[in-house]
């Protein structure tokens, strides 16, 4: 632990050299498939994430992001069958169905950039392992159904930076984002895709 | 200078997000809905004749609360035009009907159902609060009352009972139709509101049919 500090402070301390970080701040635009589409069909306009990447070699960095995505559908006059608690019974409810999926994933990730650190554009690829927390809720007229779980999720990706100077680039990509079930189903296996567009502030 | 601008970006985004967050119900009747729960062993083509009081039981939890039976005519009417239309024929009490339906108003978010068991023991109490914890209508995993604390909510419950005796004596609740949903606005209008709600019960339950 304590020699990766060392090394750690080295390479940080390095980096003003060899612009060996990235800290990226991206708008998301997301479209569901599968079950979340099936809950919450339309494509998603709210989402963001933040990111810091750290480079190893030229080709080579890892990092983080944490974002957010919201989707959400309005369903106007319909039935749905629901259980309420402490009772087995169904119920036929007929109203306005406001439904939501918010989700934050946690990733670790690992780019590879094909043309290395130079280039007017350096296009990636990339693969995020880790977590997200998803919450999704049903409202209908004054009752209201939430379940949240974490999922395990693997989200490839490729994309590319743009420097526009020697401190800010701008970042395009596409991510494949697809997580686990959860909560027998409940938290249905997440499946999107989702589009990143955004800056990087490079040191 | 560097940090401050990504702060800065940082809140801007955040900002963004918050603000266009999806708005949910909008207006009064997007909170109306309309219920409804049957006895899958009830075989409803055996029912013939039915009564109906004439009048509309109010439960609220408000004592200074002034009861308005004004519009209990109007209800009635339509909750029996509804039986009717589903090939019911309405017949006085005294001509032993096959099934009574009763009707009830609750205002004031303060009832609370008791149902060990939804068919078999169909009592009410007065509970302490709606509100989420003590409300057996507390939904499944963990379905909640949405908060709107500031609102006054009313449900219209129509109950089909039958009159056949069972044999532990309990009420025999084989179908019921709940309309449910703000009490604001004036009183024509929440009565549309109802009206339609209460013809929406009857038009998702396919089964209740002569």
């Amino acid at each position: 632990m304590k020699k990766l500090l060392i090394i750690a402070i080295c390479l940080f301390s390095m980096s003003p050299f060899v612009k060996a970080q990235m800290f990226n701040v991206n708008y998301q635009m997301s479209i569901p498939f599968g079950e979340v589409k099936d809950f919450t069909d339309k494509t998603s306009f709210r989402g963001f994430d933040m990111g810091y990447h750290y480079f190893l070699s030229d080709c080579f960095s890892v990092g983080g992001a944490l974002g957010w995505n919201t989707f959400y559908e309005e369903e106007k006059n319909v039935t749905g069958y629901f259980n309420f608690n402490k009772n087995d019974d169904v119920y036929a409810i007929t109203g306005h169905q406001y439904r939501y999926i918010n989700t934050v994933p946690m990733l670790a990730i690992g780019r590879y950039y094909m043309t290395g650190n130079t280039g007017s554009i350096r296009p990636f690829v990339g693969l995020g392992l880790g977590t997200q927390w998803t919450e999704k809720r049903l409202d209908v007229g004054l009752y209201s159904s939430t379940i949240s779980r974490w999922q395990f999720s693997v989200n490839p990706e490729i994309g590319a930076c743009i420097p526009i100077n020697e401190q800010f680039a701008a970042n395009v990509g596409v991510r494949y984002n697809y997580a686990t079930k959860a909560a027998n189903g409940r938290i249905p296996e997440f499946q999107s895709l989702t589009f990143n567009i955004g800056i990087i502030l490079m040191r | 200078m560097k940090r401050f601008l990504t702060l800065i970006l940082a809140g801007l985004f955040a900002q963004l997000m918050v603000s266009c967050y999806p708005e949910g119900a909008e207006y009064v009747e997007d909170y109306d809905v309309a219920m409804t729960n049957y006895n899958k062993s009830a075989d409803f083509s055996a029912f013939t004749t039915f009564a109906i009081p004439d009048s509309i039981v109010h439960f609220s939890n408000n004592e200074d609360a002034t009861i308005d039976h004004q519009y209990d005519d109007q209800i009635l009417k339509l909750v029996t035009e509804n039986f009717v239309k589903k090939g019911y024929t309405l017949v006085d009490t005294t001509q032993k009907p096959s099934f009574i339906v009763t009707a009830s108003a609750f205002s004031n978010v303060s009832y609370s159902y008791y149902m060990d068991n939804w068919y078999n023991n169909w009592n009410w109490y007065w509970g302490s609060s709606w509100w989420p914890g003590t409300n057996p209508f507390y939904p499944y995993y963990p379905w909640y009352p949405s908060t709107v604390y500031s609102y006054r909510s009313g449900s219209l419950i129509i109950d089909m009972i039958s009159t056949t005796t069972r044999e532990d004596n309990k009420v025999d609740v084989v179908w019921n139709g709940i309309a449910d949903g703000l009490l604001q606005g004036s009183g024509v209008s929440i009565l549309y509101r109802l009206e339609k709600q209460i013809n929406q019960c009857f038009e998702q339950s396919p089964y209740l049919m002569k």
